[in-house]
């Protein structure tokens, strides 16, 4: 599968550079990643001299992914309203500190709600969840 | 499923909050749908002012205050804007007196109808009797009755 990615970069499971400690996509930044990398990379990058990353940031390249993490991205990407290769690059800058918008789990955004009112009587969830009133003057 | 987005009134969050099966399960789909719940800014001020009130008074609600912070953060929060404000002063001066009591209505009613939205309210009779009066177009659902396909 093409991507077109300015960095090169593992997820899941494996530790990466603080962000801004090294220039993205530099020899040092691919070094690091390759000695912190813990278990097979699940992205990997083929077919690209690693002196070229260092000074292009916009070299398509190929990677490839397992079946089924392919199809968890395609499933987030629908419905995120993206191609799959956008949401691959919205994960990549949410990783790397830009503010993207990435649509949380659903399960999770249920668990927060009930969380929200967990524990209160029912006298005092009545209270906060109470509508704005005004008095007439 | 839902073809549109949709609005959230603050009382439909509540049943969320409140663990109501079916709206729990309407909310699920909507979701795996859309990716986001809708709400307002005004919805956000219903409830964060009764925990800070709750607060203030001495209950340890600070944990349940905290997540519903990160529910509003990832939901969309639709602003009270100019167009809103301007929609809201049409369907005040509509209302008698005891109707314009209900202003969190008239505000979030007003968003709904500002931004073209539906609005998903357990209270339908109530802003159907706004737009009513004041003649404003107010798309109204309601996520605590059960559909067929949800109701399986």
């Amino acid at each position: 599968m093409g991507l077109t990615a300015g960095v090169p970069a593992c997820i899941g499971g494996f530790r990466t550079a603080p962000a801004n400690s090294a220039r993205p996509g530099s020899a040092q930044q691919l070094r690091h990643l390759s000695a912190t990398c813990r278990f097979s990379p699940i992205w990997y990058v083929s077919g690209v001299p690693r002196s070229a990353l260092a000074h292009d940031a916009s070299v398509a390249r190929t990677i490839r992914f397992p079946a089924d993490l392919r199809d968890r991205i395609t499933t987030d990407a629908d419905r995120c309203g993206r191609s799959f290769e956008g949401q691959v690059i919205a994960l990549l800058r949410s990783h790397y500190g830009e503010d993207v918008d990435i649509a949380p789990n659903p399960a999770d955004i249920l668990a927060f709600a009930k969380a929200s009112l967990a524990d209160i009587p029912s006298v005092d969830a009545d209270v906060i969840v109470g509508k704005l009133k005004s008095v007439e003057r | 499923m839902a073809s549109t987005p949709v609005l959230l009134d603050t009382d439909t969050l509540s049943e969320l909050s409140r663990g109501n099966p079916i709206v729990s399960a309407r909310a699920r789909a909507y979701l795996i749908e859309f990716g986001r719940l809708t709400v307002t800014a005004v919805t956000v001020f219903e409830r964060l002012r009764g925990y800070r009130q709750a607060i203030r008074d001495g209950k340890p609600y600070q944990r349940q205050m905290l997540a519903f912070e990160v529910l509003a953060h990832n939901c969309l929060v639709l602003p009270f804007d100019d167009v809103a404000a301007d929609v809201a002063a049409t369907i005040w001066a509509s209302c008698s007196r005891s109707q314009r009591q209900n202003l969190g209505d008239i505000l979030i009613g007003a968003v709904a109808v500002a931004r073209q939205i539906p609005l998903v309210t357990r209270n339908k009779k109530a802003f159907a009797m706004l737009a009513k009066l004041s003649g404003v177009d107010l798309h109204l659902l309601d996520w605590t009755k059960p559909t067929r396909h949800l109701a399986r």
